[in-house]
């Protein structure tokens, strides 16, 4: 049973639930999906009461259909909440019981499917990319590198080059330490996190967590390293390897001195999970840049995170728009987006507006 | 589902919706019918909800809303806006079914005028968002917005922390795009409506009860340049209070002005935020102050003790300690310093001892803290709420006690005075009490309520402040209006949602039936208005037939007896040439002055003394009315409110339209109506305005209560000369929007240059000189010389024979320079930061017309000055009004949105043409005066 296995924060759900009964509700102003969906039954309080309602057997699985994934897991809610009441984790205990009932619909179980034919959302194997990426930048696989490039499977699957070209800076920036193994083409389980299959993200997280043991993980999306470092625990998975973020990593090699100039004004826009993730250096920006930086607070959160564009894919591409016009509003002429998931997801609706890879900045310069 | 008390609508109704919304933006599932079935009233949060829509929809335009409410008057159903649902009194829930209407889409800031500080937004943009795209720039509401939508806080008139300096929310509202079923209406207002009542101010406040706000033009600020906090101990209440008094007075406009009692004192100072919620939470941590309580008792403890709040509340009366009055003022720099130095010295002379600065900066950042802790209260078993009234100042105190007496052995109560004004300020209550589970937790809640709305009507305070009336306080409302105010809500609510579809169930339920018109004048006066009002009271001039009332009493049974015998009655409050036969009232013997309140600052009057009597008057008091309107001064007070000329030329003392804040008077079949005397108040529209500006044809002004300020200590008038108008104009609108509010201010042609006149007016020279700094830096970087000022050339010019056209900043070139060009001399007065007056004299009809032309093709408003001009088409009328600017099918075919709207509110009100039988709409003719 899925209870045994959940901890703490499982047991305080009722308490939980009970802090959005009576609140000013300022995370209704704060979550980006309320607010491209312009729905109140999406509202981050109002998503949190019907938890309750199905926690307590009032709302049945049938009657809240898809609507506790309508949510990106940016956390602006929690930020927003003078609790700071984790809203996307009690949505999962909310997703895991319609699960239970087998009422999810038809993309969650999808994903959940695709997990269990090749462990990681897109139900194929990663293999072949990753040895691609080998093949280019002539490098092999190592069993244990003393830090491992763990792509995700968005970086993977979708925009493998960002890959090379992370592999390419840091062999720039003289960093031999940072390499590849078998491991880098797994998925961190985030999917299975958000779509509410704990039993399954717990297995996962347990395989993941045994795989990585003692090494230093370099993660390209800030998701995967949210999910290792925070969502891990929160099944019962301590993991004993460290994360550090591609960029962060990257942004402390690089050889001191500024960017070359290329006359573009550049923002740099940090995706939701990038706050989130614990014990950051400051400040992550690359040495002598000039450039803007742009957290969700500015520019909002783009909708790539959660199951947002599988679920509701309106509501995650109007926030895409919603972050590119923003950047156009302010007179940008491109966007440096260090999330490859972010990345992925704002080009595809850029409509032409500049969307870059830092590391394939750096390379090129 | 067991959830939601009412079945979702049937699938023929959502085909229905769909057809207007789309199938996507229509849904009658349960989790939607959920979402939407309660706000943010805590009642409701004890236990299962007990209203539901039968389906939600989230209309995208204006057109769709108005097609919507039109589907729903035909169908029968009836419909609630909806924004995000953050009032706190039940006004957004469904409690008779029907629609929800979200108009979250309806999220495009349509405009924004950085040089005319205003932006037109549509209802459902969150307040805060658009107060983030304002500061990208550098602008900002100024109100203290956290939750809500445009329209919604409009439709409840909220108020905020900060409404001592930039006033309710409402009073932000330049104009509104309102739909009622079938029509898309753009309503105008500015400094001063012209011919008709002022609509917007019906609609602020009418709780969807009128139609849909769709859209909002809202006044903006500059984001100050500096923000000064500063805190004052005292050693009771009565002192701080009086200290507060004593602020405002001085002409002090403080950002935000709190007065915390002394448990919440001793809470900022322990680095909580001195509001009630947290406070009891931290008792239930066991951190009570005082050593038995800190110490000994546990939490089940202190719990037990809620349900004995009388001792609770004697325990907390024992802990007498010193309370605190935050007060933090904004603007430029050099002002913002000078008002707090002055602040201090005044709070010094009343007994005030420095405290840490850093305690209004701990309130400050942490105002919000407290409504969190609400929560963890209700899970206990125990319901906060708060209740906000607003008061004089001489009622204040009386208020606070009678509200803290009614609940003492109900709920442990917390007090706190804020948002002062000149004549008064808010009374925020935060009471805490256990209730039971079940239907009988409500029960008890409400009860708890309508004692302490009870306590509050008594006392004299207004039930609502600043959020509304929704459920919560609607049982009180017949009490706060009386007889007459609610036939006026319902005659509003009959005027413009006749079949009664729009958010039923609040405000009052309209039973009005209009009338047949039973005009049938023959000649020859009934015997039986003689008999009302006595024959010595009675005279025969000519033709005319004059009667003079010598009370209210008199003035009622002529009205009742002219009403159904078809008699018209005209009074110097006309505004139109009355009709054949009718009796003339003279208003004379109104004529007392009957109470001058010098600790609130207003006097009531009654509706014949003269303005330049009553200021007189006033001098020998030290105190004025300001430099009120040319126009208005050889008038009376009720002919110069009837027609809207009750306003000051200069800032200095608040807007240019607010002196009028209680009014009494006659409908027309003689009703009495009244309005309390308080500073602000949240208890539906704004229905004295049905009078003030109303023409005299919704009633008759019997008495008012107007604002009066102390005579300035400190005065001078200081004048500028400029190359250009633009230079000069350029310099008027930076020394406004930098904060300076001067008495009065003209910009005009002198010989070969263009002078810009102030009169600064103030009551400390430190203020007065921070002001003058202002206006020279801003005068010296437009490039003005100074020049010694002509006196009274501030205030100077003939008003008798002129038209007065509003303008926005960026226009008032243009406007004046074709004034100027085509109709006579011109001049700008009447400025404030956001809009000016352009005057021009004109000597002749035709001239008259070409000016009313100029403000039409130039979008200016004509606010005065038109009446004689004829024959006015409906066309024109409509234009002057502030134009359309919605698709042209929606739009009434043939009259302007006020006329129409007026004489159907007149239909209902005065059925039988007492007062407002017009003999045609083209002529007018001013009665003198």
């Amino acid at each position: 049973m899925a209870s045994r296995q959940l901890v703490v924060w499982q047991a305080d759900e009722e308490r939980r639930h009970g802090l959005c009964e009576a609140c000013p509700s300022l995370c209704r102003d704060a979550c980006p999906v309320a607010d491209a969906e312009a729905r109140e039954t999406v509202a981050p309080q109002r998503l949190v009461s019907q938890a309750r309602w199905l926690a307590g057997g009032r709302l049945s699985a049938e009657d809240l259909g898809d609507t506790p994934w309508h949510c990106s897991d940016c956390g602006a809610c929690t930020d927003a909440c003078h609790h700071g009441q984790d809203v996307p984790s009690v949505l999962v205990l909310a997703r895991h019981r319609i699960l239970e009932q087998r009422s999810a619909p038809e993309s969650v179980r999808e994903v959940c499917g695709n997990f269990a034919v090749e462990a990681n959302p897109y139900g194929r194997s990663l293999m072949a990319p990753l040895e691609s990426v080998c093949g280019r930048t002539q490098r092999s696989l190592h069993r244990q590198p003393t830090a491992l490039l763990f792509p995700g499977c968005v970086a993977l699957a979708e925009d493998v080059d960002s890959v090379e070209q992370t592999t390419r800076a840091a062999s720039l920036f003289g960093d031999p330490d940072l390499g590849l193994s078998p491991w880098s083409a797994a998925c961190c389980g985030a999917p299975l996190w958000w779509a509410g299959d704990l039993d399954g993200f717990r297995a996962h997280a347990s395989r993941v967590a045994h795989g990585l043991q003692r090494s230093q993980v370099v993660v390209m999306d800030p998701a995967c390293a949210l999910t290792m470092t925070r969502r891990y625990a929160q099944v019962g998975i301590e993991p004993d390897f460290s994360v550090e973020l591609a960029f962060d990593r990257l942004a402390r090699l690089q050889p001191a001195g500024p960017e070359p100039h290329t006359g573009a004004r550049l923002g740099t826009f940090e995706g939701c999970a990038e706050h989130r993730v614990p014990n950051r250096p400051e400040p992550p920006s690359p040495s002598g840049s000039t450039r803007e930086s742009l957290g969700p607070q500015t520019l909002g959160c783009c909708g790539a995170g959660g199951l947002l564009p599988q679920i509701a894919p309106e509501a995650a591409e109007a926030m895409a728009d919603r972050v590119v016009d923003g950047a156009r509003e302010r007179g940008l002429d491109g966007l440096v987006v260090p999330s490859v998931r972010c990345r992925h997801h704002l080009r595809s609706r850029s409509r032409g507006f500049p969307v870059l890879d830092p590391a394939d900045l750096w390379v090129r310069a | 589902m067991s959830l939601l008390p009412r079945p979702p609508a049937p699938a023929s109704l959502v085909v229905d919706l769909a057809r207007i919304v789309g199938a996507r933006n229509v849904s009658n599932r349960d989790v939607d019918r959920l979402a939407y079935a309660r706000d943010g009233w805590v009642r409701d949060r004890l236990g299962d909800p007990e209203a539901a829509p039968a389906a939600v929809v989230w209309p995208e335009s204006p057109a769709e809303v108005s097609r919507l409410l039109m589907w729903a008057e035909r169908a029968g159903v009836p419909v609630v806006p909806w924004g995000t649902g953050s009032g706190r009194c039940g006004a957004a829930r469904p409690s008779r079914g029907g629609v929800v209407m979200d108009l979250k889409r309806l999220g495009a800031v349509r405009r924004l005028d950085e040089a005319s500080l205003r932006c037109e937004a549509e209802a459902g943009v969150p307040l805060t968002h658009l107060e983030r795209r304002l500061h990208r720039h550098g602008l900002t509401l100024g109100h203290d917005v956290h939750s809500g939508t445009v329209g919604g806080w409009i439709a409840s008139r909220r108020g905020d922390a900060c409404s001592s300096k930039y006033g309710m929310f409402e009073e932000s509202v330049f104009g509104l795009e309102v739909v009622t079923p079938g029509l898309v209406r753009r309503l105008f207002g500015g400094p001063r409506p012209f011919d008709f009542p002022d609509f917007n101010t019906f609609f602020a406040g009418s709780e969807g009860t009128l139609g849909v706000i769709t859209s909002a033009e809202l006044r903006v600020r500059r984001v100050p340049a500096s923000r000064q906090f500063t805190a004052v101990r005292f050693a009771s209440i009565d002192e701080g209070a009086e200290a507060a008094r004593e602020l405002l007075r001085a002409g002090l406009t403080p950002a935000v002005a709190r007065l915390l009692d002394p448990v919440s004192t001793w809470l900022l100072r322990q680095g909580s935020t001195g509001e009630g919620e947290r406070w009891l939470e931290r008792w239930l941590e066991g951190q009570l102050p005082g050593p038995a309580w800190g110490t000994g008792l546990l939490k089940r403890a202190a719990r037990g003790a809620l349900s004995a709040p009388s001792m609770v509340n004697r325990t907390l009366a024992s802990l007498a300690g010193d309370v605190v009055l935050l007060l933090v003022f904004e603007g430029a720099t050099g002002l913002a310093s000078a008002e707090r130095r002055r602040a201090e010295e005044i709070c010094a002379t009343r007994g005030g001892k420095r405290a840490e600065p850093s305690l209004a900066e701990t309130w400050w950042a942490g105002r919000r803290a407290a409504e969190f802790e609400q929560a963890k209260l209700l899970t206990s078993g125990m319901i906060v709420d708060r209740l906000e009234t607003a008061t004089t100042w001489d009622r204040v105190l009386p208020v606070l006690r009678s509200v803290r007496r009614t609940l003492a052995r109900e709920a442990v109560v917390l007090a706190q005075l804020g948002e002062p004004r000149a004549q008064g300020c808010a009374v925020h209550f935060t009471f805490g009490l256990r209730v039971p589970p079940g239907s009988q937790g409500r029960e008890r809640y409400d009860l708890v309520w309508r004692h302490a709305l009870h306590a509050v009507h008594e006392a004299g305070g207004a039930i609502g402040f600043d959020a509304g009336v929704g459920e919560l306080k609607r049982p009180l409302l017949e009490r706060e209006w009386g007889l007459g105010g609610m036939r006026v809500l319902r005659a509003l609510q009959a005027t413009f949602d006749p079949h009664h579809v729009m958010n039923p169930g609040k405000l009052a339920d309209p039973e009005l039936r209009r009338a047949d018109r039973r005009w049938t004048a023959e000649g020859g006066l009934p015997r039986q208005i003689s008999a009302a009002v006595g024959e010595k009271n009675l005279y025969v001039r000519g033709n005319r037939t004059i009667v003079r009332p010598p009370d209210e009493r008199a003035l009622a049974s002529l009205l009742r007896v002219a009403g159904p015998r078809g008699v018209p009655v005209s009074s110097d409050q006309t505004g139109y040439r009355p009709r054949l036969g009718a009796v003339h009232l003279d208003m004379s013997r109104f004529e007392g002055v009957r109470r001058l309140s010098e600790t609130a600052l207003f006097v009531e009057v009654e509706a014949g003394v003269v303005v330049s009597r009553l200021e007189r008057l006033l001098r020998q008091h030290g105190l004025t009315l300001g430099p009120v309107h040319p126009r208005a001064l050889p008038r009376s007070v009720g002919s110069g409110l009837s027609r809207n000329l009750l306003v000051r030329r200069g800032t200095a003392w608040g807007e240019l339209r607010d002196l009028c804040i209680g009014l009494r008077g006659l409908l027309a079949d003689g009703t009495p109506f009244e309005t309390r005397t308080v500073p602000a108040s949240s208890t539906g529209p704004r229905l004295d305005r049905a009078f003030v500006g109303g023409h005299g044809r919704l009633g008759i002004i019997t008495k008012a209560s107007l604002r009066v300020a102390v005579l300035p200590a400190v005065r001078s008038e200081v004048a500028f000369r400029f190359d250009g108008w633009s230079q000069a104009l350029t310099a008027g609108r930076r020394i406004l929007q930098r904060g300076v509010r001067p008495a009065a201010g003209r910009i005009f042609g002198a010989g070969s240059g263009v002078v810009l006149a102030l009169r600064l007016v103030a009551e400390s020279e430190g203020l007065h000189a921070a002001q003058a700094a202002v206006v020279d830096s801003a005068c010296a970087a437009a490039g003005g010389q100074r020049q010694p000022p002509e006196p009274g050339s501030a205030e100077g010019g003939r008003f008798d024979v002129v038209v007065e056209v509003t303008q926005r900043w960026q226009a008032a070139e243009a406007t004046r320079e074709r004034l100027a060009r085509e109709v006579g001399e011109c001049w700008i007065d009447f400025m404030t930061p956001e809009v000016i007056t352009a005057v021009t004299r004109v000597d002749s009809r035709e001239a008259r017309a070409r000016a009313v032309q100029v403000a039409v093709e130039l979008e200016g408003r004509v606010v005065a000055g038109r009446r004689s001009f004829s024959p006015i088409d409906a066309e024109s009328y409509a234009v002057a009004a502030g134009g359309y600017g919605c698709s042209p099918s929606l739009l009434e075919p043939e009259s302007g949105p006020y006329v129409d709207a007026t004489d159907k509110l007149a239909g209902f009100l005065d059925p039988g043409e007492v007062l407002s039988a017009r003999p045609e709409r083209s002529v007018r003719t001013e009665p003198s005066p």
